[in-house]
């Protein structure tokens, strides 16, 4: 006698009613699942909204969410017809998650669960040529990081980068570093929370995740160039802080506008650094490491 | 000391032990009675001399004015309480003290005053004249004591930074181009 479980499934592919739903399921337009997944995610966009009007972070996220966009229009045509299963479970399974863990857990962890599965299910219908890591990083990014970081990353940054400016400044100053602020020939600079370079953090990881996605890198080798990416963001905002505190201390400051082109010229010259570094070797496409 | 009220229903006597007499120094009681103000109040202790005793006749007339004296009486019965909480160290008379300190309009450790002024007498703020009021600092107190703006080292506004990351990746993007295309050619 057939156990009861097993006899089961021939009955209900004698039903043509769950055959036509099954073939439903199988052959669903994928951008219907991804609209799905979407919808089911709103809490989420719903709170990265109000933490964007408010005012309480800064409106990053938007751009790693458009860079994803941009990912899947660019591959419109090449989107996989049926999802990768193990992608796919995952991404239905991290929606259910975030919608459990919904005012169970800060609302930062929840999003994070939400935009994982989403750039899951993003994954699930990718072309295999399309690493994991970059997309999972902007779907890390899209979330109202800065504020976050700011609080738990910032001071730690700022000290590193009052060090090494103290160390560069002595060769031609009289410096002093007392916590994050310097006293340079007598004359008190500080290097508070907007000098942190927690803004420059995020735009070279994103400059890192779009330039790997652009020029095909494999999970592994994009991931072996993300301590590059840290060296260089650190190393520009040392350099920015340097240069900044070194006008300040020799009686010429800079005026705001001189502040502000010291600074995108900084960072323009990081992002080429690290667009550099995660381009610098044709990629070889490879379907073992995705 | 001890007081005795005859023929008069009081209560709430504040203090409830009267403390020991010094020379030039008047005897201060606060209570509250019921019904008609009358009877007599009689002060009896111990002086140098002997046993002694002193009555006080009460009649409607008394103290007319008095209206002061329901404000005292208040005061005193929060002070006592609020030492007595003290002692104990918890907060066990913290009600007792706010509702006296709400009913008599008292300010206690549990109730403050907020004033609200009705009249804006600064109609238009902005149309007032702007005025540079000197103000010498101290022999040997430095301007850095004022809280004068430290120059720091912001990063630049986002906006820019998103400007400058968008640029470059669109170089990257162009470089890209103009290359395969060379590639194509060649």
């Amino acid at each position: 006698m057939d156990h009861p479980r097993f006899s089961t499934l021939p009955r209900l592919l004698q039903n043509q009613q769950f055959v036509r739903f099954g073939i439903a399921i199988d052959t669903a337009a994928e951008w219907r699942w991804l609209a799905l997944l979407a919808v089911a995610l709103w809490p989420t966009w719903w709170w990265m909204g109000q933490r964007m009007v408010d005012g309480s972070d800064d409106p990053l996220g938007v751009l790693a969410l458009a860079a994803l966009g941009a990912l899947v229009w660019q591959h419109r045509l090449r989107l996989r017809a049926a999802p990768r299963l193990g992608f796919q479970v995952a991404a239905l399974a991290g929606a259910v998650l975030t919608t459990a863990l919904h005012a169970q857990l800060p609302d930062l962890l929840v999003a994070l669960v939400g935009l994982l599965s989403l750039a899951l299910g993003l994954l699930a219908f990718l072309p295999a040529q399309v690493a994991t890591a970059p997309v999972l990083g902007l779907s890390v990014l899209s979330l109202p990081l800065l504020a976050s970081l700011q609080f738990y990353a910032g001071f730690p940054l700022r000290v590193v980068t009052a060090e090494a400016s103290r160390w560069l400044l002595s060769v031609a100053h009289t410096v002093e570093r007392s916590g994050s602020s310097l006293v340079v020939d007598g004359q008190l600079i500080i290097v508070d929370a907007p000098c942190s370079g927690v803004q420059m953090v995020w735009l070279g990881y994103f400059t890192a995740c779009v330039v790997a996605l652009v020029v095909g890198r494999t999970n592994r080798s994009f991931l072996l160039r993300l301590p590059v990416v840290s060296a260089l963001v650190l190393v520009g905002n040392v350099l920015r802080n340097t240069v900044l505190v070194a006008f300040q201390a020799s009686g010429a400051p800079l005026p705001a506008w001189g502040h502000e082109a010291v600074g995108l010229v900084v960072l323009a010259l990081v992002c080429a650094g690290i667009a550099w570094a995660m381009a610098v070797t044709p990629s070889t496409p490879s379907h073992t490491t995705r | 000391m001890k007081l005795r009220v005859e023929g008069l229903d009081v209560y709430d006597v504040e203090p409830r032990n009267l403390p020991d007499l010094l020379a030039q120094r008047p005897v201060i009681v606060f209570g509250k009675w019921r019904g008609e103000a009358k009877g007599k109040l009689i002060l009896e202790g111990n002086s140098a001399d002997g046993p002694m005793q002193q009555a006080m006749e009460i009649s409607a007339n008394t103290g007319a004015d008095t209206a002061a004296l329901r404000h005292l009486w208040a005061r005193h019965r929060i002070a006592s309480l609020s030492d007595q909480e003290s002692l104990v160290g918890n907060d066990s008379y913290s009600k007792a003290i706010t509702e006296l300190g709400l009913k008599y309009s008292l300010l206690t450790q549990y109730t403050s005053f907020l004033a609200v002024d009705q009249v804006v007498r600064n109609l238009a703020p902005q149309d007032s004249a702007s005025v540079n009021q000197p103000s010498p600092l101290p022999q040997g107190v430095e301007n850095t004591a004022l809280g004068a703006e430290v120059p720091s080292t912001p990063e630049p506004a986002t906006w820019g930074a998103i400007a400058v990351t968008l640029s470059v990746l669109a170089m990257l993007a162009t470089r890209r181009r103009r290359a395969r295309n060379h590639h194509l050619t060649s």
